[in-house]
């Protein structure tokens, strides 16, 4: 099905060894920005052998090690209302973004940040904002906001980086309690906000949101999810109602009980310009259900672009891309809108990600505490609820479930799952549960099944109130970081390590540059076939809870060598294949500008 | 102890959420007896907010059907409570209770018997007054630590509920009832091994007991022992043919097996019981996606999202019901009008809506959009005894008795437990002259709610009524009565008629 074409290949990269004390990464970079432009390929390793890197100093215990406070991260603490959380708004957290703002190669950070009632009653006193920090390279961030202009002053929630207009610098949606906001980079490393211009104001209350192309037009859409029709003047008090309870304490009211809203969808018009075109596609929301997570991805493999929307206390949302610009919702036919036994569930975030390598992307839904996250297994398009049988239904049932990834942490080829976790009710701790939880890793066993890993092991120990986590490769040095943003608190920044007799395997990355696709190459997927099995990912922006990861693709290589070959197929499907390929190396891959005739 | 108290005026929050109206007509001009009370007459299936664990089925089933092993009492013995009472059977179980209690102060079964029944009667709070007076009494009754954990369930205090059944098991380790509760309690708050131990203590005690083997079969099911599973379900259906829950259990883990035929044929059976159970509408559809029957399988899809977004729209009704609960305690009659409005917005079946609303317009003075309410809600839901309650009194003030008393009797048919409606019963026919059966009813209501201060005082009315008070002295029975009824509202003495006045001054001389 695929075929070979071809388009250029740029490998300009790096090494994996990670940043040393002193000035090494500083050295890396500089280089980096001598060799701009050039197609090469560095030695990888020093010490280890052949697909494997070489661990940082000293002797490793944990897969993963909290480096927030030390790498200036840490100067950021999320807002979000009052402690006592009387409103729902003041529970629900808010994301992140992971993407490099400036093309310097190194993906920069963008936490997002709440608010709370104070603030917004009383406009003298000083304002919250999101915090956009510069990855100085050198295992350190620089909280660049003011000077970037990517000052977002709204009660935060989601946030989703794309290139919309295609013009090489990635641009910033969030979505706010209140109006929202559309970042345009200036490509000098500042931002204009131009969200009027755009027509994405929105309203009321906006969760998460994601960009794809589901026409094919080249240019980036935007899926808004929106969550309660919420008037604080409306909003009974804790504990005065039948949903204001949690079991039998008082606790904030809400979603239900409460008026929804429906979901926003928006169509990117060119020129700065998008229309909201939710009726006109069969986005037809009329349950006005309580969106949270929002993910496009190709569910039924047939080229074009799906969405799927995790709705809290409602049937999940999938909608199918017709292939004639409109969608159908086909949920609870295709059998990932509800729990395998038919039960609405209380849903959060998503993680996309193809688990068990048999080329269809399968999903795993966070939910509330005293259920369990949702593992729905894709076969041929045709969802199974599979949480059982994989491990995972008993191991996070008291816990509050939110940002979620699919992420090798071992590199050894094989998709692992990461979850944040944090509950929304600080009275949690009377009512038999924890307020803050520690968040959990996962490992994929190969066999379908995941075990957890202990605390211990992971390095997850401190526990918060955990809302979005987002995933990427931070110091390009081929294992996969995570960041997550905590109520009304420093985020972690999890740096990887490697746990004690475990070394990770070998890696590749492909970063991929949309011609006739849109730029960001977002839709585009990727299968990488390499030591007797296939790994199938795809580019996405707006995933996890309210979050964004790092655009790049990355595969966990195991013992492999090197890759038998890479088959690309753009979002526009058109199809490159690429064959014999080493390891340990960032690709970057260019769209062909004619269908067999690249460009060198 | 009964949470309704006559001539309070107030309203009281209850666990419940929602809100019954009952405007009464005194006697006396000035006088108004309207009195609300909060309960729940709409529970969604399946679809309780954020405690909807897979043990979902479970719960709902032992909750249902717990039974204690009864006993014939010993000579002078107060007579066990019965778990489970039938609503016809409240009035004779409050009786019975009251009557021991005053015969034995110090029995805890009268009291745990008199909890019972008030908590099957719809009354959490003097339940649990009475059950607290058992246990102080004889804290080792098994029994009355189940029901106070029942009590607590009712109000969704997990925890607490967890710790009542616990106390039951220590009590009484042989409690089958203490411990399927407990154990699905374990199930909701994740403790798996806990609840199977449970489980496994119950099956040792009675093997064929169908919750524990359909718990069994789902704890098999979560470890991925299927056949077990279908094995232990089947066993459950089999012992107890109406079993939804466990039909359902089965239905899903064929399924697993991708035995489309044996779970349709489970799933089936589930929905003769449950017939709108949106989870088996959905497993059905699954099955018969599988099956090749696609036409049926969509209708089926079709059918389950309907369900659910009826839950949806229930929801968000019931918390427009609740903003406007709220509305009316702060007095803005206008603004909890719309909430109610919007509620029926949301839900224009929804009886509660319509009888708070009915409620707010009577307050208004808007009687006839009142009445219309009330017979609205009454319409919704026949069966919904506070709302022909209701309806009857507006029918009453319309001037057509005949209507009312027709309203009053098929709701303490519905519901022989409410107090209040035999009080209105009671008024409408000391109306229609009917004396001795009005006498009747306001004693039934009495002995269901001995604080119903109006009740007191219209019983001695009309024992009063019985003789000629210028000829004779006030019967000290009517004295009694009206004296209690003054005591327990002194705002009734204004409603006295002034020959009964002057009989009662004068029978005070």
């Amino acid at each position: 099905m695929l075929r070979s074409s071809p388009s250029r290949i740029e490998i300009p990269i790096v090494s994996n060894d990670g940043p040393k004390p002193g000035s090494a990464l500083t050295g890396r970079r500089n280089f980096l920005r001598q060799a701009a432009g050039l197609c090469f390929i560095l030695p990888v390793f020093r010490g280890g052998k052949l697909g494997q890197p070489v661990l940082a100093p000293g002797p490793p215990e944990t897969w993963f090690v909290d480096v927030a406070k030390e790498s200036g991260l840490g100067a950021f603490r999320d807002t979000c209302g009052s402690p006592a959380k009387d409103y729902l708004v003041e529970t629900v957290g808010s994301g992140l973004a992971i993407f490099d703002y400036n093309g310097d190669g190194l993906m920069d950070i963008l936490l997002v940040n709440g608010s709370s009632f104070q603030l917004l009653d009383d406009p003298s006193l000083p304002r919250t904002s999101s915090r956009l920090f510069r990855n100085n390279g050198d295992g350190s961030y620089t909280d660049v906001t003011r000077q970037s202009g990517l000052v977002s002053e709204g009660w935060g929630m989601g946030v989703a980086a794309a290139d919309f207009d295609n013009d090489g610098h990635a641009d910033v949606f969030i979505t706010n309690f209140g109006t929202n906001a559309l970042f345009h980079n200036n490509g000098n490393g500042t931002f204009t906000n131009i969200t009027r211009e755009a027509g994405l104001e929105g309203g009321n209350w906006s969760t998460g949101c994601a960009w794809g192309d589901y026409d094919g037009d080249g240019r980036l859409d935007l899926y808004v999810s929106r969550y309660v029709d919420f008037d604080r003047a409306r909003i009974p008090r804790p504990g005065t109602a039948k949903y204001c309870l949690y079991r039998g304490v008082s606790v904030a009211c809400g979603p239900q009980g409460l008026p929804g809203l429906a979901d926003l969808f928006y169509h990117n018009e060119g020129g700065g310009k998008f229309r909201e075109v939710s009726r006109d596609v069969g986005i037809r929301d009329s349950d006005r259900a309580y969106g949270f997570g929002v993910v496009w991805c190709d569910f039924d493999n047939d080229g074009y672009p799906d969405i799927y929307v995790a709705n809290d206390s409602m049937p999940n949302y999938l909608w199918h891309n017709k292939r004639n610009g409109t969608f159908e919702e086909i949920g609870m036919e295709a059998g990932c809108a509800v729990s395998g036994d038919g039960r609405p569930q209380s849903s959060m975030g998503i993680a996309v990600g193809d688990y068990n390598n048999d080329g269809w992307m399968d999903l795993l839904v966070t939910n509330f505490s005293e259920d369990y996250s949702t593992l729905y297994r894709n076969s041929g398009g045709q969802f199974d609820d599979v949480t059982f049988e994989a491990g995972l239904g008993t191991v996070s049932f008291k816990q509050l479930k939110w940002g979620t990834g699919f992420l090798d942490f071992d590199n050894d080829g094989w998709k692992d799952l990461f979850v944040a976790d944090g509950h929304i009710y600080p009275q949690a701790e009377r009512a038999g549960n924890t307020y803050n939880q520690a968040n959990q890793l996962f490992r994929n066993l190969r066999n379908g099944r995941f075990a957890p890993v202990d605390s211990a092991e992971s390095g997850f120990t401190q526990a918060w109130s955990s809302r979005g986590a987002a995933f990427g490769d931070l110091d390009n040095g081929g294992r996969v970081w995570a960041v997550v943003n905590n109520i009304d608190q420093e985020p972690f920044l999890y740096k990887p390590q490697g746990a004690a007799g475990a070394l990770p395997g070998a890696w590749v990355r492909f970063r991929l540059n949309g011609t006739k696709s849109n730029r960001d190459a977002i839709g585009a997927r990727v299968r990488v076939t390499a030591g007797g099995i296939t790994q199938t990912d795809e580019v996405r922006s707006g995933q996890s809870y309210l979050c964004s990861c790092d655009p790049r693709l990355h595969f966990g290589l195991g013992q492999s060598t090197s890759i038998e070959k890479v088959e690309i197929r753009w979002p526009d499907r058109q199809e490159d294949k690429y064959e014999h390929l080493g390891v340990n190396r960032e690709y970057a891959f260019r769209q062909a500008d004619k269908a067999g005739k690249g460009q060198s | 102890m009964n949470s309704l108290r006559a001539g309070s005026h107030g309203q009281r929050l209850s666990d419940r959420g929602l809100l019954e109206t009952f405007p009464l007509s005194c006697h006396a001009e000035g006088v108004s007896h309207v009195r609300r009370r909060r309960f729940t007459n709409r529970i969604l299936p399946g679809f309780r907010r954020r405690l909807v664990p897979v043990a979902v089925c479970l719960c709902s089933v032992i909750f249902a059907s717990a039974q204690v092993t009864e006993r014939e009492p010993a000579q002078g013995e107060i007579a066990p409570a019965p778990a489970v009472i039938q609503p016809d059977q409240v009035l004779s179980e409050v009786t019975a209770a009251r009557q021991a209690i005053h015969e034995h102060h110090d029995s805890a079964q009268a009291y745990l018997r008199l909890g019972t029944a008030l908590r099957s009667g719809g009354d959490p709070q003097g339940a649990l007054d009475a059950i607290n007076l058992a246990l102080s009494l004889d804290p080792t009754l098994a029994a009355a630590w189940l029901q106070k954990g029942l009590i607590a369930m009712d109000g969704d205090t997990l925890k607490a509920a967890t710790d009542d059944f616990q106390r039951a098991v220590q009590a009484d380790p042989k409690s089958i009832p203490a411990r399927l509760e407990l154990a699905s309690l374990l199930f909701r708050d994740g403790n798996f091994d806990g609840a199977g131990s449970q489980i496994q203590a119950v099956l040792r005690l009675d093997p064929d007991n169908p919750h524990a083997l359909d718990g069994l079969g789902f704890l098999q099911l979560q470890g991925g022992d299927l056949q077990a599973a279908v094995a232990n379900f089947r066993k459950a259906v089999a012992g107890k043919p109406d079993f939804p829950e466990a039909q359902e259990n089965l239905g899903n883990t064929l399924l697993k097996l991708e035995d489309w035929a044996g779970a349709r044929r489970a799933f089936e059976l589930a929905l003769k019981d449950k017939p709108d159970e949106a989870m088996a509408v959905y497993g059905l559809a699954t099955a018969l996606r599988h099956l090749g029957d696609a036409p049926q399988a969509e209708a089926e899809f079709a059918k389950a999202r309907s369900l659910m977004r009826m839950n949806t729209a229930a929801a968000r009704a019931q918390g427009e019901n609740n903003r406007g609960l709220q509305l009316w305690d702060a007095g803005d009659l206008p603004g909890a009008a719309a909430a109610f409005r919007s509620a029926l917005a949301a839900d224009a079946g929804y009886a509660d809506a319509h009888n708070n609303l009915g409620g707010v317009l009577w307050q208004q003075k808007n009687t006839s959009e009142a009445t219309r309410e009330f017979a609205a809600a009454v319409q919704a839901k026949p069966d919904f005894a506070k709302a022909r309650n209701n309806y009857g009194n507006a029918l009453m003030s319309a001037g057509d008795p005949k209507g009312a008393i027709e309203q009053f009797q098929a709701a303490v048919s519905l519901e022989p437990g409410f107090a209040t409606g035999h009080f209105s019963l009671g008024m409408a026919l000391a109306k229609a002259g009917e004396h001795q059966r009005a006498e009747a009813e306001f004693r039934q209501a009495l002995t269901l709610d001995p604080q119903m201060a109006v009740a007191h005082f219209e019983l001695g009315l009309l024992l009063a009524s019985h003789a000629s008070l210028s000829t004779g002295p006030l019967d000290p029975a009517a004295r009694s009565e009206i004296e209690e009824g003054i005591r327990l509202n002194p705002q009734l003495g204004a409603a006295l008629p002034p020959e009964v006045a002057k009989a009662l001054a004068g029978a005070g001389k």
